[in-house]
């Protein structure tokens, strides 16, 4: 007994000396969640090629047996790439299809981490700052947001600060802080919109994980904790995703359930008019694949 | 930090100053009713069936039976009226019926316009 | 009389002046020796041929420290200014070879006392041999590696230059070093040889070399006992899984806390946070599950089978994992390393 409590000290305080050392790596597998980014980064000179895809609803109107589920249509594609620039700073380039007002996207990323987690500092911060650009032909006289009077009517912003906190070696929680601008709404619509959301990753084995993520948009009609709606407004529901991810090796394969018909955070955040409970859901998948340039 | 990380937060701060300085807090202005849809008062039947039957509910389009939605006749058009997509895509994007089709004239555009302002009455 | 004595004096000093021409050793009897003293250094003034890879500095751009730079980083800026390309997108030196002393005893390859070493010093415990002393070595990719290697370890075998643009190509499947890049790295591997301090040498053999010295002549004794103190050539001995995975190696039961280290030391280098694999390791139970899980198995996933094979690469993922050979890893250790991953899979269960 006495020789068992010796051991299990040592193996403690040998685990203790090997992990404290470090800094908290790997809160999340991979440099996005479901529809968030997530605070991880890639290392320096890697080049991460992504493909993202969002099916049609599954059920609903647009949905079941005649679109196989939503599969024979795609609400919204991603074809791009991420760059680790340094240590602590990314940027991404990418064109999206588009789900809302404005399409044909060309997004630009950039992310860059402030800290990270260790045993001195609890939580791996990182702030990302995303521009959009929609390239359509202007549709003159529609009176809808494609109709961009002006050039700069075409972009949209987002920044967002990304707060991880990895609780244990199998389960990372993040808490993202959005804000969202538009430069030409609907006449119902408010042009900046500030959202908050929770995302987290569960380790079920060594290949696989279970991840969630949620955004509650704070104001605007696509808040629900604005009571008062404008009568010409749809009807929002929040962006709420879940998903699994399995790892082989060079790439990270994800599928998920989710709402949100957009990919990036301009279109999700503020034009998430589908919902769970009218089947309004689709099947999603990413895949993205590390080079070492 | 190294010189290259550097570089590039300055180049992305010059990006990123360019793009914000273009920053703008518009809105659209409140869709006024078109006055010419005082006069032209269409319903479904006999006015705007016709355009539709020849310029959507064609093969390979939106005939019966297809999954994009049947548009034959004003009960399998419903859900998409009632939810603006088909408003969406034909008036405000444009980009229904798509390029390659025939595309909707002016006049049409205007009675579908006045049509679904309405309401989209069958008769 | 005294036309004797001149003529007897004068036939000695001829004769004296003919001895002292014939000595092929500069007699420098203020030359001492200290810990410091470079062993290449010591066995030169006692007649050994000189090592055939010094540095050749008329090159333009050769340097110890863009040596050093290729060795930890891959890349260094060049002499026209420029930064080269990583000579190995994959590793670098660093990734299976230390830089530092990784043995007490250099005279012999165990690695059970190099495991208590390394993790003594808090360095790696590592596949490859360290380049501390390389430079005193004299034959390269010894023993089993020309089964790897095949015809490509000839070349290599008695040549320094060659064996690491051998390692430049297919251990780290990266490029050829350019001629100043390689004269570079020998710079900097000579900055690692060994040091008479190094050898242990005990007082008596001490003063043995001293008094060689001192006399000043060739002495092939000294030469044999001061090349006794240390590994000439590496050994390498490739052997195989257990015939058996499940009952593992005949050896007595493998101990959980030497596996420990041998995790921490070894297989973390690389597998932590994916460092240099595709696969990455931590203390997470799902992780020692799954090695339990594959211990028996003929996968890559298997302990046995990458310890003692290797992985072979494949197109898109990181390079492969290199395989322990039998010098470097020994049964024992292996079956350590298996009993505290087995512990650790169990321990929540």
């Amino acid at each position: 007994m006495r020789h068992l409590l010796t051991y299990c000290l040592l193996w403690c305080a040998l685990g203790a000396w090997a992990q404290s050392r470090e800094r908290v790596v790997r809160t999340f597998h991979d440099t996005r969640i479901i529809n968030t980014q997530s605070v991880e980064m890639l290392a320096p000179r890697r080049l991460d090629i992504r493909i993202v895809h969002r099916f049609g609803d599954m059920l609903g109107d647009a949905g079941g047996w005649p679109t196989f589920y939503g599969l024979e249509n795609a609400a919204d594609v991603l074809f791009g790439f991420d760059y680790g620039v340094s240590e602590n700073f990314m940027l991404g380039l990418y064109r999206t299809k588009g789900a809302g007002d404005r399409r044909q996207l060309l997004n630009l990323n950039f992310k860059a981490r402030l800290a990270q987690q260790r045993p001195t500092m609890p939580f791996t911060i990182a702030a990302t700052a995303l521009g959009s650009l929609s390239t359509m032909s202007q549709v003159e006289g529609s009176g809808a947001v494609s109709s961009f009077p002006q050039f700069s009517h075409r972009l949209a912003f987002s920044g967002q600060l990304l707060i991880a906190h990895k609780l244990s070696e199998y389960i990372g929680l993040q808490l993202t802080l959005s804000t969202v601008h538009r430069n030409l709404v609907p006449h119902y619509d408010d042009n900046t919109i500030f959202a908050s959301g929770l995302a987290t990753h569960i380790q079920l084995t060594k290949m696989l994980s279970f991840i969630m993520d949620v955004q509650l948009p704070l104001n605007g009609n696509q808040s629900p904790l604005q009571t008062v709606k404008h009568p010409d407004a749809p009807n929002y529901y929040l962006p709420i995703g879940v998903g699994i991810e399995v790892e082989t090796g060079g790439h990270v394969f994800q599928i998920n359930l989710t709402n949100s018909a957009g990919i990036v955070e301009t279109d999700f955040i503020p034009e998430t008019t589908q919902s769970w409970r009218q089947g309004e859901f689709r099947l999603g998948f990413t895949i993205s694949r590390l080079f070492n340039l | 930090m190294t010189l290259r990380a550097l570089e590039f937060f300055f180049t992305s701060g010059v990006i990123f100053t360019v793009l914000f300085s273009s920053c703008t807090k518009d809105k659209l202005p409140e869709p006024q009713v078109n006055s010419a849809c005082d006069t032209l008062m269409p319903v479904y039947i006999g006015t705007i069936k016709p355009i539709i039957d020849s310029k959507c509910a064609i093969p390979g389009c939106h005939s019966a039976g297809s999954s994009a939605g049947d548009f034959t006749t004003y009960e399998s058009m419903l859900p998409r009226l009632d939810n603006g997509r088909f408003k969406k895509r034909t008036l405000d994007q444009r980009d229904m019926p798509p390029q390659g089709s025939e595309p909707l004239t002016e006049e049409e555009l205007l009675l579908i316009e006045c049509w679904i302002n309405a309401g989209f009455p069958k008769q | 009389m005294r036309s004797w004595l001149y003529a007897v004096l004068v036939i000695l000093s001829i004769i004296l002046l003919g001895a002292s021409a014939f000595r092929p050793t500069v007699s420098d009897s203020e030359y001492s020796l200290h810990p410091d003293t470079p062993v290449a250094e010591v066995l030169e003034r006692l007649g050994d041929p000189p090592l055939p890879h010094k540095p050749n500095f008329k090159l333009r751009g050769v340097s110890v420290v863009r040596g050093y730079d290729i060795v930890h980083y891959g890349t260094t800026t060049g002499p026209d200014g420029q930064r080269t390309t990583k000579q190995s997108p994959h590793f670098v030196c660093t990734s299976c070879h230390n830089m530092v002393r990784e043995d007490p005893d250099l005279s012999v390859a165990d690695p059970e006392a190099r495991l208590d070493y390394c993790a003594a010093q808090g360095i790696p415990f590592l596949p490859g041999t360290t380049m501390y002393g390389v430079v005193n070595r004299t034959s390269f990719y010894n023993g089993d590696y020309e089964k790897k290697y095949g015809d490509l370890v000839y070349r290599a075998r008695y040549d320094l230059r060659e064996a690491i643009q051998l390692c430049a190509i297919a251990c780290s499947q990266g490029r050829h070093l350019a001629p100043w890049e390689l004269e570079s790295v020998l710079a900097y591997f000579w900055t690692l040889q060994l040091k008479m301090g190094d050898l242990q040498l005990t007082p008596h053999e001490w003063q043995e070399v001293e008094g060689a010295l001192a006399q000043g002549r060739p002495s092939g004794a000294t030469i044999e006992l001061i090349k006794s103190h240390y590994l000439q050539a590496s050994p390498a001995t490739f052997v195989p899984p257990p015939d058996d995975r499940r009952q593992g190696y005949a050896v007595p039961p493998g101990n959980p806390q030497r596996g420990r280290l041998i995790y921490q030391q070894s297989c973390l280098h690389c597998h932590w946070d994916k460092r240099f694999s595709f696969f990455a390791l931590d203390y997470d139970l799902r992780t020692f599950s799954f090695l339990s899980k594959h211990i028996a198995r003929y996968t890559r996933y298997s302990i046995y089978q990458v310890i003692r094979w290797g992985t072979e690469p494949i197109p898109g993922k990181r390079a492969y994992m290199p395989n322990f050979t039998l010098e470097k890893m020994s049964h024992q250790q292996v079956e350590d390393l298996r009993a505290f991953i087995e512990t650790q899979a169990h321990s929540e269960q």
